[in-house]
């Protein structure tokens, strides 16, 4: 682990995709559409998720022919962070709608 | 609009082309999804978006090497390991100079010397002798002996902030 994880509302977004279904391999534009991330924003996410060991990466088999995509999935240490700060992300905006910062 | 799609098709090509080796299996896995992008003009988003991330990946790759090629560098242990080869730099460019110091010394006693050249020869003898020899020296072990050529350069340094200083203040 080079640095520490920066997490934005898009990570979070990220983590909520990948919480969807946690077990399945997604691919990276699948992701880029539910979750509204343009392909400059989900990228660098994902690269850091993954230089942080919490995603997993792998090129999908096809049949001859066929250029093979990127598939992506969160880790066990992935899935147990990702669970913990969407939760607390949800806490922290909870607790900022009952000061009134935030209209919800 | 097909043009569209080959123009971003072509920008992502160029860009796993020419991208490091870390970065190349994440150019790769972009310009794979660009395929299943449905319109042309979110193709040319997707391309550029990802042209940006990828260059902003390769930066802080390189940052990072260049953070952790310092620290390397700095490292105590490191040190330790090069004091002993600078020190004999140092000492090198102090026998040098002693020599350059010596032979200024017999020339001014010599019987043929004029006084009035004193200064021209003392400035030829204790400094442009000695930092040509540490130069010199220096490039020439700098590929296999860095760290006593790292002594000679920081004793030749030394000697020339000294003679600037000296030669300020005393004309």
């Amino acid at each position: 682990m080079s640095s520490r994880l920066r997490l934005s509302p898009q990570t979070i977004q990220v983590f909520d995709a990948f919480l969807e279904e946690p077990k399945d391999w997604r691919y990276g534009y699948d992701i880029s559409r539910d979750t509204g991330l343009k392909s400059g924003t989900l990228y660098p996410i994902l690269m850091r998720l993954a230089d942080h060991g919490l995603l997993e990466t792998c090129w999908e088999t096809t049949e001859a022919g066929k250029p093979p995509r990127h598939m992506y999935r969160l880790t066990r240490d992935g899935l147990r962070s990702a669970r913990e700060q969407v939760r607390s992300y949800a806490m922290r905006r909870l607790q900022r709608a009952d000061f009134g910062e935030v209209e919800s | 609009m097909f043009a569209i799609r080959r123009v971003a098709s072509w920008l992502l090509t160029a860009i796993v082309r020419h991208s490091s080796a870390e970065s190349r299996s994440w150019a790769n896995a972009m310009l794979r999804e660009m395929d299943f992008v449905e319109s042309d003009g979110t193709a040319l988003f997707w391309a550029l978006g990802s042209a940006t991330a990828l260059c902003r990946h390769s930066i802080s790759q390189r940052l990072r090497m260049g953070f952790d090629g310092c620290r390397e560098a700095l490292s105590l242990k490191d040190m330790a390991r090069r004091t002993p080869a600078i020190l004999s730099g140092i000492a090198v460019a102090a026998v040098v100079l002693t020599l350059c110091i010596l032979a200024l010394s017999s020339l001014i006693h010599a019987s043929w010397f004029e006084p009035t050249q004193g200064r021209l020869a003392e400035r030829l003898l204790v400094v442009v002798v000695p930092e040509a020899v540490y130069v010199v020296s220096a490039v020439a072990l700098w590929r296999q002996r860095k760290s006593m050529a790292l002594g000679i350069l920081a004793a030749g340094m030394i000697l020339i902030t000294h003679a600037i200083v000296h030669f300020a203040t005393h004309g």
